[in-house]
């Protein structure tokens, strides 16, 4: 049973249309860790077996004693900190892009706290940076939760001085959750998260992209603005290819200094199903 | 080019409008926001290129628009731009009330109801038959067209008319002889030759006297399907002349020659131009024993298929293309008449009157019935018509009709030879016998004051039928339609295209 907390946070979700019993039921199916495991192991309690735990982590004993199926919790389990950067900057509004990061955000905080993780949110531009340190309370996750389904996008992509004021509220080794469309220089991008590698801090992150921005099909010569500067850009189309050359080199560079980095990423992509993106992302995280 | 309606083309300055939307609209590019402009460094890329799609359309457009308003405003050919058209409807054109009627049409989908006026010796509000004509009830002013037979002297004079005088002269070509035909107006030949003989453009006129000489012998080079109009300026009116030449008789005026074939089965054509009264006179003389009394009008008309009554009655045949003025009298005497054949002959649009019937005709000029008193008389026409061969103007077919009209007598006259002998001694012949008179064809004295006036005023190009009007202006109307449905056509096409790719 569902505590009442517990309960209006499903209803926020659901009030977003995120598919939380699908995924919940789908990719946790079975699953006891932590999707975002990889530290302790060490024990740390019981709870209440759930349809969906793992029935080789029920204790026997416990069960013996009680005669009630008990599922042992480990620390690796709840003492991830997960620290979910969502960038709220206006490319993000391109397409869409902003309400997937949100639901996005929403969704694996969710999923942390079910699984017992501390889960802390950032929200970061070039000027404003919002910090909701991490804690698995429901009041808590319920206004991570508000936070990243309501905040509206605003300024301009500042990797640099964002993830700077980041890496002095982190002190303990910690999950670092990314959620941007990487709009910033690729030096700035690489050199803020440099950082957080050395510090030996797990990063994720997750490249919400739109096809239109790496496809580019305009019929017609347009007029590009810039949705952070308001740059105009006369665009005809015979230009097109040399844009497309540099819109993925821009990013093949950032992915590749990812790699060498150890960092993982993952494409987002705001056209294709949600569901089906996080679905394949949670099962190559097993 | 003129219009039917041309205040309509008051509407053209409507066709540039897709020319000042285009102009007012531009075509600024639409702006897009964009998350990674950031990336492009340059402050442009790429050039603005003249949009050739949008203005091809627009250009559509306006000719559309165009082609729309010149259309509804009906066109008219540039030389047929005329701003009344006179249609003849004096009495003189009795019995053509339907090829005029037909005329009065065509001419008013051409030009509307209101440029057309009908005349005689006043102007009438509705076609009507009658009265004499008078030119001088058009006005003087504007480019007229005229349908007229021009049964009328001094018209340019009495009109006043400066532009040019355009007509129509109703008349119907013959064909079936040859490849020419010719028009004649008077003795002044007045000439329009017509080729019909694809293979073959050189003709060649010959002009003789009445003793055989050569007046004027011309070779002309005339185009296969056009005509070409001469004026030869004869000597002596009242001489009799030949003219050898690859022609064909057109139909006559009420006051010109008459023209008879003399040697129709040869290679060329000749025709005979009879003076005044010359034959008629020898004829009658030696018929009637009288010489002034010849003057009448009475046309006589023969045809290879005239049924020949031994009775006490009067024929008059009508072919195809009969005098006008006997036309009209006959005309109503044929409402009833079907084919019927006599004697082997087919005979079609034919009457028969009892003698006496023609009295009431002194206005058009026939016979006075006096003058024929108990006597049978056969009245022939002199009709040409395709569908008769050319023996019906050669001696072999008088011949053979005098044999017809001597069968059951005591003989029949054969001859080739045709002069004013001849036909002296088929007179001495029939009024020996008794029983028939037989007129023949009386020429009157044309006035040649017409014909010079035609040849004067007109420099033949000026002639156009109305049949000729109406096929180019139909066709040039058509044209303009079928161009502004190209333009639909290709601007919907390019229209949807551009929008699709917007």
């Amino acid at each position: 049973m569902l505590k009442r907390e517990e309960v209006e946070l499903l209803d926020t979700l659901k009030k977003y249309r995120i598919k939380i019993d699908k995924i919940m039921e789908g990719l946790l199916q079975g699953l006891h860790r932590s999707p975002f495991h990889g530290f302790s192991v060490d024990f740390k309690e019981y709870r209440p077996y759930e349809k969906g735990d793992d029935p080789r982590w029920i204790d026997w004993k416990l069960y013996a004693r009680s005669d009630r199926f008990f599922v042992k919790k480990f620390e690796e389990e709840t003492n991830v900190r997960i620290f979910i950067s969502q960038d709220i900057s206006n490319s993000m509004e391109f397409k869409g892009k902003h309400e997937i990061a949100g639901k996005l955000v929403a969704l694996l905080t969710y999923i942390a706290y079910f699984a017992g993780d501390y889960v802390g949110l950032f929200q970061f531009n070039n000027k404003e940076r919002l910090y909701v340190s991490p804690s698995r309370k429901p009041a808590h996750i319920k206004r991570i939760l508000d936070l990243a389904l309501t905040t509206k996008p605003s300024g301009k992509t500042d990797f640099l001085r964002a993830f700077d004021l980041l890496s002095r509220k982190i002190s303990k080794r910690s999950l670092i959750i990314i959620i941007s469309d990487l709009m910033d220089e690729a030096d700035k991008i690489i050199n803020s998260l440099k950082y957080f590698k050395a510090r030996h801090h797990e990063l994720i992150v997750f490249h919400i992209i739109s096809h239109e921005e790496i496809v580019l099909k305009y019929q017609r010569d347009i007029i590009g603005v810039d949705l952070e500067t308001g740059r105009e850009l006369p665009l005809t189309r015979e230009s097109l290819s040399h844009l497309r050359t540099i819109i993925n080199s821009h990013f093949m560079d950032i992915y590749e200094q990812f790699k060498k980095l150890g960092i993982r990423f993952e494409r987002f992509f705001v056209e294709d199903s949600f569901e089906g993106q996080i679905t394949r992302f949670f099962i190559r995280r097993r | 080019m003129g219009f039917m309606y041309p205040g309509l083309l008051y509407l053209l300055p409507i066709s540039l409008l897709p020319l000042i939307l285009h102009l007012i609209r531009g075509e600024k590019p639409e702006k897009v926001f964009l998350s990674w402009v950031f990336l492009v460094r340059e402050e442009k890329l790429g050039r603005k290129k003249f949009n050739l799609e949008r203005s091809l359309i627009t250009l559509l457009r306006i000719l559309f628009l165009l082609g729309t308003i010149i259309f509804i405003s009906a066109p008219v050919p540039g030389k047929y731009n005329f701003s009344e058209i006179y249609i003849d409807t004096s009495l003189s054109l009795k019995g053509r009330e339907k090829i005029l009627l037909n005329k009065s049409k065509m001419v008013s989908r051409i030009y509307g109801e209101r440029r057309i006026h009908y005349f005689s010796n006043a102007l009438k509000r509705e076609f009507h038959i009658g009265g004499k004509t008078d030119f001088s009830v058009i006005p003087s002013s504007g480019k007229v067209f005229v349908i007229s037979d021009f049964q009328y002297t001094g018209f340019k004079k009495l009109t006043g008319i400066n532009s040019a005088l355009y007509m129509d002269t109703l008349l119907v070509h013959n064909s079936g002889f040859s490849k020419i035909f010719l028009d004649i107006f008077s003795k002044d030949l007045f000439l329009k030759i017509k080729n019909y003989n694809m293979l073959d453009s050189s003709k060649r006129i010959i002009l003789k006297d009445a003793n055989g000489t050569i007046y004027k012998d011309t070779v002309i080079l005339i185009e296969y399907g056009s005509s070409r109009t001469f004026n030869f300026d004869l000597p002596d009116s009242g001489k009799r002349l030949h003219l050898f030449a690859e022609l064909l008789p057109e139909d006559d005026f009420r006051y010109d020659n008459i023209i008879e074939l003399t040697l129709p089965l040869e290679t060329s054509i000749s025709y005979s131009i009879i003076g005044k009264n010359r034959f008629v006179e020898k004829f009658c003389e030696s018929a009637f024993g009288i010489k002034e009394e010849t003057g009448s009008q009475l046309l006589v008309v023969i045809d290879k298929n005239v049924p020949l009554y031994s009775t006490n009655r009067v024929i008059v045949y009508f072919v195809k293309k009969p005098y006008p003025w006997l036309q009209a009298f006959g005309i109503e005497k044929m409402k009833d008449t079907t084919m019927f054949r006599y004697k082997g002959w087919e005979v079609r649009n034919a009457v028969l009157f009892k003698h006496g019937e023609l009295s009431d005709d002194k206005g058009y000029g026939l016979i006075k019935p006096t003058m024929f008193d108990n006597k049978k008389i056969i009245f022939v026409g002199f009709i040409p018509s395709s569908r008769h061969s050319t023996l019906q103007y050669s001696p072999d077919f008088w011949a053979l009709l005098f044999s017809e009209i001597m069968s059951g007598l005591d003989s029949a006259f054969f001859t080739t030879e045709y002069s004013s002998n001849a036909y002296k001694e088929f007179g001495e012949m029939l009024r020996n016998r008794g029983k028939f008179l037989l007129v023949l064809p009386d020429t009157v004295e044309c006035n040649t004051k017409i014909a010079e006036e035609f040849i004067n005023y007109f420099d033949g190009t000026h002639f156009v039928k109305v049949e000729k009007i109406y096929r180019d202006t139909l066709r040039l109307r058509r044209g303009v339609l079928f161009l502004v449905l190209i333009i639909f056509v290709l601007e919907s096409f390019l229209t949807y295209h551009y929008l699709r790719k917007r």
